[in-house]
């Protein structure tokens, strides 16, 4: 029994288990579709506002398309990721995972995947439909997919920040606290660039640099404007995207798992 | 009971929307009374929107520029150009690679006779995009057509061609405006590398740029000889007092080498009294390009 307990292929079978049903828990969530069909008439929208214009309608469309995809699938992680464990806890049925031989960890994890799944299909689809219009419309680059894979890898520190806060606090200490690291992750160039060069002590600078490096960047992940004027993405920097972000991912689910196997669920 | 509870809520709710919409009609009525330049409108600084704009600066600067396009539309305001600049700084710092927006931001300093401020947000265009020829070609015109600055329009045509040498109507530009400062010479040699880029070619665009060029060519050809016999004129006058009785005298008393012919190859009609010298010649289109 012991030996089933600790053998990886029953724990990723769990762990699937739990994602699977995450995944199934999350879609049926309303606010997931609220979002996605604000999602899907912003994009709409973003051709009507390219009739606006004077020049650039297709930049625009592309602009306001990835802006929105971006923005309300962070708002559908923050918003339905915040939600993932804490209602599991509020509503008791946790004991019920908890009590077969799984570990809390492997919970954390499935959670966290089932999120990642719908965020997925989420981005596909929305991805889809803007490439749609950009075909019927003018102005289709095949970059948007690759904005869109950024998109993800964006999404996927978001949702391990928001499973972070869900394991240890409520979901609206949790929504603030995500949304503060969101902000915090798209103003953090400002530490270096208006802060830095105000202050007189090399101390006072030195800090700010190092808190720089230390918050999530996920201004870096944005390459929605590269894509706009169709400017190539430099040589490797996916791969150090992808890197960065498992790395994010992994301490933010460890801190999770830790956070998570030391609270008290009685 | 039930029924008439709800009913009695539809009346409500319907007598209060009879309410809303006069008074709502009212109101908007009221804010039309405002004097129209009270909405001077606050956009903050390049800096501070960076940051705010969470990493979508193109999106901010996309709905600034669409806002700016309708606002700018509107002519009765007191304050309309007052922030033009900062408007538009505001645009192309969050995006500097936005071309329309340079173009754009120029046209309004244009309606306002502003030329500092139409160069200087062209030149900013220029720097922040230094593969783009549109937005000097762009400044050239207003230089050329509008200002009637032909050296300024000279700079930017240059930078223009630089960026794409093979584009043609740039190097028409760019004679032209040569031609329009007097530097004669250079335009011909403009003219005659545009000829000779689409000599042997027999296209619609080809032949379009080679008879402009030919035109043009005679054209200078033509000003370049009366320029010299007219000078060659006026020092024989100053020497004698008098216009020569023929043209053949200014080589005769070594004012001229030879006299030169019109791009035709006629000799030119000189009138002794009044010391005038015409070209009786025509530039024949078809003789040049047949019945293209």
């Amino acid at each position: 029994m012991k030996f089933r307990q600790w053998s990886p292929v029953l724990g990723l079978n769990q762990m699937w288990a739990i994602a699977v049903n995450s995944f199934r828990e999350a879609v049926r969530s309303r606010i997931f579709y609220i979002l996605m069909a604000f999602t899907v008439v912003m994009v709409l929208f973003s051709v009507v506002m390219s009739l606006l214009t004077v020049g650039s309608r297709s930049k625009i469309v592309i602009d306001l398309g990835l802006t929105v995809i971006s923005f309300l699938s962070v708002m559908t992680a923050v918003f339905v990721g915040i939600g993932l464990v804490y209602q599991e806890v509020e509503k008791k049925t946790i004991y019920n995972v908890l009590s077969k031989p799984i570990s809390r960890a492997r919970f954390i994890l499935g959670r966290y995947l089932g999120l990642m799944g719908v965020l997925f299909v989420n981005v596909l689809a929305m991805i889809l439909l803007l490439a749609g219009l950009l075909l019927i419309f003018g102005g289709f680059t095949t970059g948007i997919f690759e904005a869109a894979g950024f998109i993800y890898l964006e999404l996927a520190i978001i949702t391990a920040i928001a499973v972070f806060f869900s394991s240890i606090t409520s979901p609206v200490v949790s929504a603030i606290c995500t949304i503060a690291f969101y902000i915090v992750g798209h103003t953090s160039n400002a530490l270096t660039q208006l802060l830095a060069p105000d202050l007189s002590s090399e101390f006072g600078k030195g800090f700010v640099t190092f808190l720089y490096h230390v918050l999530p960047d996920l201004n870096i992940l944005n390459v929605t404007d590269l894509i706009a004027y169709k400017i190539p993405i430099a040589e490797g920097f996916t791969e150090k995207a992808l890197i960065y972000t498992a790395a994010y991912v992994v301490i933010l689910l460890t801190a999770s798992c830790m956070a998570f196997r030391h609270r008290d669920l009685v | 009971m039930q029924r008439v509870k709800t009913i009695l809520g539809l009346l409500v709710i319907a007598g209060l929307f009879a309410v809303v919409v006069p008074v709502h009609r009212d109101m908007r009525a009221l804010t039309k009374t405002y004097p129209g330049d009270y909405q001077a409108y606050f956009i903050p600084s390049s800096g501070y929107m960076k940051v705010m704009s969470l990493g979508y600066r193109n999106f901010w600067a996309d709905l600034l520029y669409l806002w700016t396009l309708q606002y700018y539309d509107y002519y009765n305001m007191k304050v309309r150009y007052t922030y033009l600049h900062h408007t538009f700084e505001v645009i192309t710092d969050l995006d500097p690679k936005f071309r329309e927006a340079y173009i754009m931001g120029a046209l309004f300093a244009f309606i306002n006779k502003d030329w500092k401020l139409l160069y200087q947000m062209e030149d900013k265009g220029i720097e922040k995009n230094p593969k783009d020829y549109i937005i000097p070609y762009d400044a050239g015109c207003y230089a050329l057509f509008s200002e009637k600055n032909y050296t300024r329009a000279i700079h930017y045509f240059r930078i223009a061609l630089r960026r794409n040498p093979d584009q043609p109507f740039l190097k028409d530009l760019l004679a032209n405006a040569y031609r329009y400062r007097g530097d004669l010479k250079t335009s011909l040699n403009y003219w005659q590398e545009m000829y000779k880029q689409y000599k042997g070619q027999d296209n619609y665009k080809a032949n379009y740029y080679k008879m402009a060029a030919a035109r043009h060519i005679w054209k200078i050809r033509n000003e370049l000889n009366e320029q010299q016999i007219k000078a060659a004129l006026e020092a024989y006058h100053k020497k004698y007092g008098r216009n020569p009785q023929t043209l053949a005298d200014l080589v005769g008393a070594g004012f001229m080498d030879a006299i030169p012919q019109d791009p035709a190859g006629n000799p030119y009609s000189y009138d002794s009294w009044t010391g005038k010298v015409t070209c009786t010649s025509q530039f024949n289109i078809k003789a040049a390009f047949g019945q293209w």
